[in-house]
C-alpha cells in the first residue's frame, strides 16, 4: 500500500470514532454540536498524561476516555431539561468553552531537549509516542483499525440488545416510550456519556497520529461534519456513519483535484443524498428490511 | 382500584372537568362515551400521567399517581393505547411488542387468534388500520396490565371486524384486568362492557 493511501485510511478510522459518537446521540433523539470538544479533550488528556505525568500510553488513552465519559455524563445531567435546538445550543457552547480555554492555557516544558506542553494557540507539540516506539504509518493504521473493529463489535452486541431497541424508541417517540414503561433518562445519560468516551478515544488516537494538536483543530466544523456523516450514512446500523466518513474523507478530501472543492462538493452531495435517502443511506427502515430478508419469518 | 377524585382540568380557561369523580374496580369492564371535547381522551391522559390535573386526586390502590411519571405509571400496570396509532414506522410489527421473547412465545395463540399473524413481518405502513389498532391492543395486553385504557380501539373497523374484535377482547382480557373503552360509537362497548358511562359538558359522569 502506498503511504498516501495508508494515511487516508488512518484518517477514515480516526474520524469514524467521532461519527460513531454523533450516531449514539442521534439515536436517543438529540443533536449535539459538541462532539468535537470530546475529541479534543481526549487528545489533550492523552497529551497531558503522556507528556507531563509520563504515564504509559494505555493508561493515558484510558484516562482520556474516562474523563470524556464523565464529562459527557455531566453535560447530559446539566442539560437534562433541554432538548432539540436548546440541547444543540448547550453542546455548542460547551465545545466553544473548551476550545477557547485551550487557547489561554500555557504551560510549556522541555523534554529530552524538545519544546512541548500546553502552549495556547500554538498548540501542543512533540507527542512523540509513535517515534519513541518506532511505529510506522502502516503500524499505526493497524492499531486504529483494530481498536475500531473492537468498538464496532461492541456496537454490534449493543445493537442486538434491548438497550438499543429501547433507546431508539426513546429517540423516536418519547410519548410511546413512556407509555411502554421505559424511563427515558438513563438511556439519555448512558448514550451521551458513552458518546463522549468514544469521541475521546478517537481524539487520543488522533493526537498520537498527528503528534501535534492545537485548539483550532477542534472547531465547530469538525462537529458539524460528524453530524453530517451520520445523517447521510443513516441511523440504521453503525456502518452508516462509517459510510459517511468514507464518502467525505475517502473520496473528497483524498482525491487531489477534488480536495480544493471539498466543502462545495460535500455540501451538495449531502443535499442530493438527503433528497433520495431522507433518513440516510442505511436508514432504520432499511436496517429492518435487511433483517427481515435474512432472518426467518414469524417467531422461531 | 383506580380512582379519580373531584378532578379539575382546564385548558386555556375552558373547563373540561369541573369536579370529575370516576372509580374503577378490579376486573371491571367499562365503556366511556361522549361528544367531541367532553374530555374522553383527557381522562385517559390524566389517569396515565400524561397530563396533570389542576385540582383533585388520582389514586391507584393506596398510591397517589400525582407525583409519578407516565413511565412509572405504565410500569405499575396502568396501560393505554393511542387514538392516533403510535407504532415505529421503521420496525416490523413483531419487533414492536416490547416484551421478552418468552412472553411472546407463551402468548402465540393469542397473537394468532387476533388475526395479525400474517402481518408480523410487515412495516406499519404496509398494514391496514384495523391491524395496527389490534397490534396496539396486543402490545398492551402482553404486558399483563392491571388497568387497560383503550382510546378509540375500533375506529375504522367494519361491522364484522368489530364483532371479531369484541370476541377477541372478551376471550383474552384477563378477568383481573380492568378495562376502559373510550369511543364515540357504542357498538363495541355494548358487546364487551358491563357498564357504560357518558361524559357531558360540565356534568358528572352518568350511566347511559
Amino acid at each position: 500500500m502506498s503511504l498516501y493511501l495508508v494515511t487516508v485510511l488512518t484518517n477514515i478510522c480516526l474520524f469514524s470514532f467521532i461519527a460513531l459518537s454523533a450516531y449514539l446521540i442521534l439515536i436517543v433523539g438529540e443533536v449535539s454540536f459538541g462532539q468535537q470538544a470530546f475529541f479534543g479533550i481526549g487528545a489533550y488528556s492523552l497529551a497531558i498524561f503522556y507528556v507531563y505525568f509520563d504515564l504509559s500510553i494505555i493508561y493515558s488513552i484510558f484516562l482520556g476516555m474516562v474523563i470524556c465519559f464523565c464529562l459527557g455524563l455531566l453535560l447530559s445531567l446539566l442539560t437534562i431539561k433541554l432538548s432539540g435546538l436548546y440541547f444543540a445550543m448547550a453542546t455548542l457552547a460547551f465545545a466553544e468553552v473548551f476550545r477557547l480555554s485551550m487557547n489561554l492555557v500555557r504551560f510549556p516544558i522541555e523534554k529530552d531537549g524538545r519544546a512541548t506542553g500546553l502552549n495556547g494557540p500554538e498548540g501542543f507539540e512533540n507527542i512523540r509516542w509513535i517515534f519513541e516506539n518506532n511505529i510506522d504509518t502502516l503500524g499505526f493504521f493497524y492499531i486504529t483499525l483494530i481498536i475500531l473493529t473492537i468498538l464496532l463489535f461492541c456496537f454490534f452486541i449493543l445493537e442486538r440488545s434491548f438497550i438499543m431497541k429501547n433507546a431508539r424508541i426513546v429517540g423516536k417517540d418519547l410519548i410511546l416510550a413512556q407509555s411502554l414503561g421505559i424511563n427515558p433518562r438513563p438511556y439519555r445519560l448512558f448514550f451521551i456519556g458513552t458518546a463522549g468516551g468514544i469521541s475521546g478515544l478517537g481524539g487520543a488516537l488522533f493526537a498520537l497520529a498527528s503528534t501535534y494538536i492545537e485548539p483550532a483543530m477542534f472547531g465547530m466544523m469538525l462537529g458539524v461534519h460528524s453530524l453530517a456523516y451520520t445523517i447521510i450514512g443513516g441511523l440504521g446500523l453503525p456502518i452508516g456513519p462509517l459510510l459517511g466518513v468514507f464518502i467525505d474523507i475517502g473520496l473528497l478530501e483524498s482525491i487531489r483535484f477534488l480536495s480544493e472543492y471539498r466543502m462545495i462538493i460535500f455540501g451538495g452531495l449531502v443535499a442530493i443524498i438527503l433528497i433520495f435517502y431522507p433518513e440516510g443511506i442505511i436508514s432504520p427502515r432499511i436496517a429492518s428490511r435487511i433483517k427481515r430478508f435474512f432472518f426467518s419469518k414469524g417467531f422461531k | 382500584m383506580l380512582e379519580l377524585k373531584s378532578v379539575k382540568k382546564s385548558f386555556g380557561g375552558i373547563n373540561v372537568f369541573e369536579k370529575l369523580t370516576f372509580q374503577l374496580e378490579k376486573g371491571e369492564r367499562v365503556g366511556l362515551t361522549g361528544g367531541n371535547g367532553t374530555g374522553k381522551s383527557t381522562l385517559i391522559n390524566l389517569a396515565t400521567g400524561f397530563l396533570l390535573p389542576d385540582e383533585g386526586e388520582i389514586n391507584f390502590g393506596n398510591l397517589s399517581l400525582l407525583n409519578l411519571k407516565p413511565w412509572q405509571i405504565a410500569k405499575l400496570g396502568v396501560r393505554r393505547n393511542f387514538q392516533s396509532v403510535r407504532l415505529s414506522d421503521s420496525l416490523v410489527l413483531k419487533d414492536q411488542f416490547f416484551v421478552s421473547e418468552q412472553k411472546i412465545l407463551d402468548n402465540l395463540e393469542m397473537i394468532e387468534v387476533s388475526g395479525i399473524k400474517g402481518f408480523l413481518d410487515r412495516f406499519p405502513s404496509e398494514c391496514p388500520l384495523p391491524i395496527l389498532r389490534k397490534m396496539e391492543v396486543l402490545r398492551a395486553l402482553l404486558s399483563c396490565p392491571s388497568v387497560l385504557f383503550l382510546d378509540e380501539p375500533s375506529a375504522g373497523f367494519s361491522r364484522t371486524e368489530l364483532n371479531e374484535f369484541s370476541q377477541f377482547l372478551i376471550q383474552y382480557i384477563p378477568t383481573s384486568t380492568s378495562l376502559v373503552i373510550v369511543e364515540h360509537r357504542t357498538e363495541l362497548m355494548e358487546l364487551v362492557c358491563t357498564k357504560n358511562w357518558g361524559l357531558f359538558f360540565n356534568e358528572p359522569l352518568r350511566i347511559i
